[in-house]
């Protein structure tokens, strides 16, 4: 099992993200990579555009042969 | 400075020609190549008869990456119907050429057994009855097949559709199955689920969330003078705020359940150098099928796809592989055909057939088999047709055979699945040319 990547949090006033990344290897070049992140995006920003505060969770899964 | 191009040159490929080696360790070409037609005549009341010849391929490339990885992709070009155009487009208008399949095989050292994700080939393990890899149901999905103890397991997961992400409308499949040998066979078991958020099928949007449950029991058994084997499925599902799609009267807008049975028998046996197999299904049906909120009726996790299988012994009426083309509108085990029409009537089915060699290189088929529904509305007749099929197999070289056969196909009027008013004789020749390599 190969555990790689811990996204440290980053805050600034408008943004901060906070995140996991797992990355398994099963078989010789065929991963399995799994993430969680939390984004807290805050309002009027000028990138997003949200006009309220916007709390994102999200959960991404990737299997990847690489030959 | 030429030579020291070279050399570098052919160490170049050489380094790059050895890694690539090594981890596509040994590769596979293989496939299906053929070429079929057909011609059909039928009463002109019901329809033109028509007849076509068409081509289809199906490259298949396995590759073994490593001793625990393996990848597999199949692509489907045909029927092809523009001959003469290099922008070439199959019969249904979309381009000829498709992905079929596409998937990782791997072994991990945790749970032993094989996984297998991408576009993922998978049959139930009811002779096709209910979904069929043959005809296409390979969805996103991912499997594990493995042992525990003598029990020969699976485990599937599959998207058969991803329609909108900001939706909970995709179509899922969950399948269990288990088999354990058993005296001269084998018993086992499944557990299918099918449902989909928004009642988003192939054949429409049925309603708002929509749910197929099966659960089945099977066996085989060699009992001396022949070889038997059956199943019984036990269905309920559930569509709520059931669409028009499926309901009709008072019903649209309501939760919709339906429950039924499905049942098969069936014996094969060798009789001199013939092969001979005799079969029974029937399937509960409900003339009042989504006019009332509770039918009493059996329906195929295919129905909701617009799928076929493999599951019976005629050309017509079922299909054969040479049938399997333009002209191919067969019925399901629940009595439906393409579309949906006689959905939840049920079906019963006695079917014989005969495999026979003529000579070394000649095989002869014949088959006939009775349908009818099990309870169909009153403007409508319970029976739908007989179905006989007579077919040979000229094998003309190595993995090269041309087949070719003759249906006649008695369909009655007023049937609910293929809606002719008047009694229909469908005569059919077709004849197909495969390279299997």
């Amino acid at each position: 099992m190969d555990y790689h990547n811990i996204m440290v949090a980053v805050d600034n006033s408008d943004y901060s993200t906070h995140g996991i990344d797992i990355g398994i290897e099963i078989a010789q070049n065929l991963n399995l990579e799994a993430g969680f992140d939390y984004a807290s995006i805050g309002k009027d920003n000028a990138a997003y555009a949200n006009t309220v505060d916007n709390n994102i969770m999200l959960l991404v899964a990737r299997l990847q042969l690489e030959y | 400075m030429i030579k020291k191009s070279l050399v570098f040159t052919i160490m170049i490929v050489f380094l790059f020609g050895s890694a690539a080696v090594s981890l596509a360790a040994e590769a596979m070409w293989h496939g299906q190549f053929r070429i079929n037609y057909y011609s059909m005549s039928q009463d002109e009341d019901v329809g033109a008869g028509v007849a076509a010849a068409r081509l289809r391929w199906r490259p298949t490339w396995d590759v073994k990456v490593n001793n625990d990885v393996s990848m597999h992709m199949q692509l489907n070009i045909g029927h092809i119907q523009s001959n003469t155009s290099n922008a070439r487009y199959e019969q249904g208008g979309d381009p000829a050429v498709a992905i079929r399949h596409a998937m990782l095989n791997f072994a991990t050292p945790v749970t032993g057994g094989k996984f297998a994700a991408g576009l993922v080939p998978m049959s139930d393990k009811f002779g096709d009855t209910l979904f069929s890899s043959d005809w296409d149901f390979n969805p996103l999905a991912l499997s594990w097949m493995g042992k525990y103890e003598n029990a020969d397991i699976r485990l599937a997961t599959g998207k058969l559709t991803e329609t909108s992400p900001a939706k909970d409308d995709d179509l899922d499949a969950f399948l269990a199955d288990i088999d354990v040998p058993m005296g001269n066979g084998s018993v086992g078991g499944s557990i299918y689920v099918f449902r989909s958020g928004d009642g988003l099928t192939s054949v429409g949007d049925v309603g708002g969330t929509a749910t197929e449950n099966y659960i089945g029991i099977r066996a085989k058994q060699d009992i001396g003078f022949a070889m038997v084997n059956g199943f019984f499925i036990y269905n309920q599902g559930k569509i709520e705020d059931c669409s028009s799609v499926f309901c009709t009267g008072a019903v649209i807008g309501d939760d919709v359940d339906n429950s039924g049975y499905a049942i098969k028998l069936e014996g094969t046996k060798p009789v001199g150098s013939a092969n001979v197999g005799l079969m029974f299904i029937m399937t509960s049906g409900d003339k009042d099928f989504m006019t009332t909120d509770s039918p009493s009726s059996f329906i195929t996790p295919m129905a909701l796809i617009d799928h076929h299988g493999y599951w019976g012994y005629t050309g017509k009426l079922n299909v054969q592989g040479p049938t399997d083309t333009g002209i191919d509108n067969p019925l399901r085990v629940d009595g439906s055909v393409y579309g949906g029409a006689g959905l939840g009537y049920g079906l019963m089915t006695v079917q014989v057939k005969a495999d026979f060699p003529v000579t070394d290189r000649l095989d002869g088929y014949a088959a006939i088999g009775i349908f009818q529904h099990q309870d169909v509305p009153s403007a409508n007749d319970e029976s739908i047709g007989t179905d006989i099929y007579i077919q040979g197999k000229y094998n003309i070289a190595q993995n090269l055979n041309l087949e070719a056969g003759f249906d006649y196909a008695s369909i009655g009027k007023d049937n609910a699945a293929y809606a002719n008013t008047v009694d229909n004789n469908i005569m059919l020749l077709v004849a197909r040319l495969q390279l299997e390599y």
